[in-house]
């Protein structure tokens, strides 16, 4: 069958294919977008953040607006230290928790090129209560950690202490496989601190990871903050005794932290905390794919019952063709062939349409570009689809008889 | 005439029970997407104060200047102490405060209950009348209570419910973090949402105030910002090193009724830059902002990108519904040509024609709407597992929603219905007849 009979055929029923096409242009447009923002939506998810989860346990919800002395704070990891089945603490901003964290702008010393935004935690011994994985260089010394008082953060206190990055963050600062006893820079000009890296991460998450590509731009310095208005505790624990450490956790607190106001203290294993953070956009994700599982099936119904409405429209003219000789086969054939040239044309419009909605999303509310790979990957879904949706339609169609054709009409 | 042709329409759609649930759903689920986004979105983007917002404003100084700008040039959202105290000395509009976030622990009279946690602000006392909140008693410290720094407090009505059980406080005192504070003046129920005074700490919704204290005596008392702080230099040691720093951590908002006063207070922006300027502190031209306020809250994203982005993809999925609601119904009507060939032949008018089928789509996506609504109640029940729960708590499914939603679609149906009604008008009689 040529092109020509085809075009002439789908051009005799000009409004139901370009019904179709505008459907199958929206469902791609929709449908790509969709998948767009649910892998945006996943893909923190999924990253690994360095932690060896069921070992840890998480304090949060230790709010003192005049500030914790370092008396109270000294007390308390003392406290907790001493409970059994403890067996590293950290004090400080804690991953996934958004409520207390610094960022900054970081680039390499000897470098004057752009700067990238990057979290870092301020612990003495978070790779110990963390379980974090050094994989280059070394852990801070005794004689590295010292207290910082909250209100001189970013102050020249912070000039030529120790840090240990992220692999992520030393690659993209200083190259493949650099980054070992180089220095980091904060802020801008000659104002910012200069920081020693003495030890690389293989992984570790920011306190929010929102952005995959840059939710391991993380770094941690060997400062403890004493008068600060929000402690948090991070517990390597023996994962036998968690429950017993959860219990004993409050009352280990409340006997060294005296505050004027009562706590919401939340002690969370970390599974629960990590659980919590996510929880809407797990919620988005699961709406994400109902909404593109949706407009398929919907656009499937939509194929399908107008291409059956199209079979009984054109009976004599299969009819027709049947008694010419086409064989069972070729009527399908034909459906196929008009589904396919409908389907790709939405598809082109639709594929579009999909990136000028990607577009106006970037320029007006920060997302990242739609990647081109999801324009054949839409496009496909529809194809498959569109086939699917008419087999039934056109199966009917091959069982026209061809002694319809001498039929009135 | 319409009694009857609904009746047709009626039993007809009877006729053909597995189409008309699929074109119901179809539109059903769409209207039902569309809404729920619709609702959220309308919650988030509220006017908190929308007899005034058009005549309150944020000023913004560039005070790091262009080597600390990120890529959109803007300045920090947020003043250094040495610039809204310059700004407030200045008084050049006709109400200003600046004002931060603070909190304190409240240490009740009644021994036997235990302190809890109390958050507020640090304002100027024409805050008050600025953002046109009323008293139920009492009234603000007033511009004596400014310059005294004096330990005065206006507390909500609901922590005066929860500490003195509603009656008048006026003249008590209260214990914050030790200090006696007398009470000034207590609110009348007040919860602006979103919070539109501090918007640049990021607790836009779900956050209320339980009192606020002047500036000053915060100042004074050296009560650091329970809000954000951002630093580009370094400051001197202590808490006058750290007024005199370039950290920004103070908001400020200005009353500028008319649109000259804007202007006015424009140049007044620039005219301190270059001010400042000639004394040495900037040494980049002036990029100063005046925002109004829905200007301020646009700048901000205070209506969260998701909701946006929501709509949008709902808004589309509608799109994708009507059009296959489009071809159902073509499917629908013209399968009835023989039908509409008698009917023509009897003397049916073609307007008739188009009347019965427009009432059909309209009777379809009358139970679509309907079923629609169910979506939308559904969707808004779930809709804090998505968004923010304060702003969930805020989309409500109104009498305006509701009407809005049965409204659209059953308009949404009708245009869709429109070709294809269109399209069976145009039966020829004969042709029909002659086929039968």
């Amino acid at each position: 069958m040529s092109l020509s009979q085809l075009l002439s055929s789908l051009r005799r029923n000009k409004f139901m294919a370009l019904l179709l096409a505008i459907e199958v242009a929206f469902a791609c447009a929709v449908v790509t977008n969709a998948l767009f923002l649910l892998q945006n939506k996943l893909a923190p998810m999924l990253l690994s953040d360095g932690v060896a989860a069921d070992e840890v346990v998480l304090v949060n919800g230790l709010i003192n607006f005049g500030g914790f002395p370092k008396t109270q704070i000294d007390g308390a990891s003392r406290a907790l230290q001493q409970i059994p089945g403890v067996r590293a603490v950290s004090v400080g901003g804690l991953p996934y928790d958004g409520k207390f964290q610094f960022r900054s702008r970081l680039r390499p010393e000897q470098d004057d090129g752009d700067a990238i935004e990057g979290s870092f935690y301020l612990h003495h011994n978070l790779v110990q209560a963390l379980g974090l994985e050094v994989v280059e260089g070394r852990d801070f010394l005794p004689e590295e950690r010292i207290d910082l008082p909250f209100g001189k953060i970013g102050g020249d206190e912070m000039s030529g202490r120790s840090a240990l990055i992220t692999r992520g963050l030393a690659d993209r600062l200083f190259g493949e496989g650099q980054g070992l006893g180089r220095s980091v820079r904060t802020g801008a000009g000659e104002s910012g601190s200069a920081m020693k890296v003495v030890g690389i991460l293989a992984d570790f998450i920011r306190p929010e990871p929102t952005d995959a590509a840059v939710a391991q731009y993380t770094m941690i310095l060997p400062l403890r903050l004493i008068d600060v208005p929000i402690l948090g505790f991070a517990l390597r624990i023996d994962p036998a005794q968690r429950d017993a450490v959860i219990q004993a956790v409050p009352a280990a607190l409340e006997a060294q932290l005296q505050s004027q106001a009562g706590f919401d203290l939340e002690v969370q294993p970390f599974d629960e905390v990590r659980d919590a953070y996510f929880q809407t956009s797990r919620a988005l994700v699961w709406l994400l794919l109902t909404v593109a599982g949706v407009v398929v099936a919907i656009t499937a119904t939509g194929i399908a019952g107008l291409t059956g409405f199209w079979v009984q429209q054109r009976q004599r003219q299969i009819g027709i063709r049947r008694a010419l000789g086409a064989r069972r086969r070729d009527i399908l054939r034909l459906f196929q062939a008009e589904n396919l040239v409908i389907v790709l044309v939405g598809s082109c419009c639709g594929l579009a349409l999909a990136w000028g909605i990607n577009l106006l999303l970037m320029q007006r509310y920060e997302l990242p570009r739609l990647p081109w790979v999801y324009l054949p990957l839409g496009a496909a879904v529809l194809f498959v689809l569109g086939q699917l949706a008419i087999l039934l339609p056109a199966i009917r169609a091959t069982r026209v008889p061809p002694a319809t054709a001498t039929r009135n009409a | 005439m319409w009694g009857y042709f609904a009746g047709l329409s009626w039993r007809s759609l009877r006729r053909t029970p597995a189409l008309t649930a699929l074109m119901v759903l179809t539109i059903a689920l769409g209207i039902g997407a569309s809404m729920t986004s619709f609702a959220v979105f309308r919650a988030a983007s509220g006017d908190p104060i929308p007899w005034k917002s058009h005549q309150l404003f944020v000023p913004l100084i560039d005070l790091w200047g262009p080597e600390h700008h990120d890529d959109d040039k803007e300045p920090p959202d947020a003043l250094s102490y040495t610039d809204a105290t310059a700004l407030m000395r200045a008084h050049a509009a006709k109400r200003q405060s600046a004002l931060y976030p603070v909190g304190f622990s409240l240490i009740p009279a009644d021994a036997s209950r235990s302190p809890f946690t109390v958050q507020g602000h640090a304002v100027y006392s024409e805050f008050f009348p600025m953002v046109d909140v009323g008293f139920r008693y009492g009234g603000s410290w007033g511009e004596t209570g400014d310059e005294q720094h004096l330990a005065q407090v206006v507390i909500s009505s609901a922590l005066n419910e929860k500490l003195f059980g509603g009656e008048n406080s006026v003249g008590r005192e209260i214990d914050l973090d030790g200090t006696r504070f007398r009470i000034v003046g207590v609110l009348e129920a007040w919860n602006p949402q979103p919070l539109f005074y501090d918007i640049a700490n990021g607790n836009h919704f779900g956050s209320t105030d339980d009192l606020f204290v002047p500036f000053n005596w915060a100042i004074d008392h050296r009560m650091q910002t329970r809000g954000n702080n951002n630093c580009a230099t370094d400051s001197d040691p202590g808490w006058d090193g750290y007024l005199r720093s370039s950290c920004v951590w103070i908001s400020m908002l200005v009353e500028l009724p008319a649109v000259a006063d804007a202007e006015a207070y424009r140049r007044f922006l620039d005219g301190y830059h270059s001010e400042q300027q000639a004394a040495g502190r900037f040494d980049w031209a002036p990029n100063n902002r005046l925002h109004n306020l829905p200007e301020w809250l646009a700048h901000e994203h205070v209506v969260p990108d998701e909701s946006r982005v929501s709509m949008l993809i709902a808004f589309g999925f509608l799109i994708v519904c009507l059009f296959n609601v489009i071809g159902l119904l073509l499917a629908k009507f013209m399968r009835r040509a023989p039908e509409i060939g008698v009917r023509r032949a009897l003397g049916a008018s073609r307007g008739r024609i188009v009347q019965q089928f427009v009432i059909e789509s309209g009777v379809i996506g009358l139970v679509g709407g309907l079923l629609g609504l169910g979506f939308t109640a559904l969707g808004l029940a779930g809709v804090g597992l998505i968004f923010d729960p304060d702003i969930a708590d805020l989309a409500r499914l109104d009498s305006e929603l509701v009407l809005a939603t049965v409204l659209l679609a059953v308009i949404a149906t009708v245009l869709a219905g429109l070709f294809p009604t269109l399209r069976a008008a145009q039966v020829r009689p004969a042709w029909q007849l002659k086929a039968n």
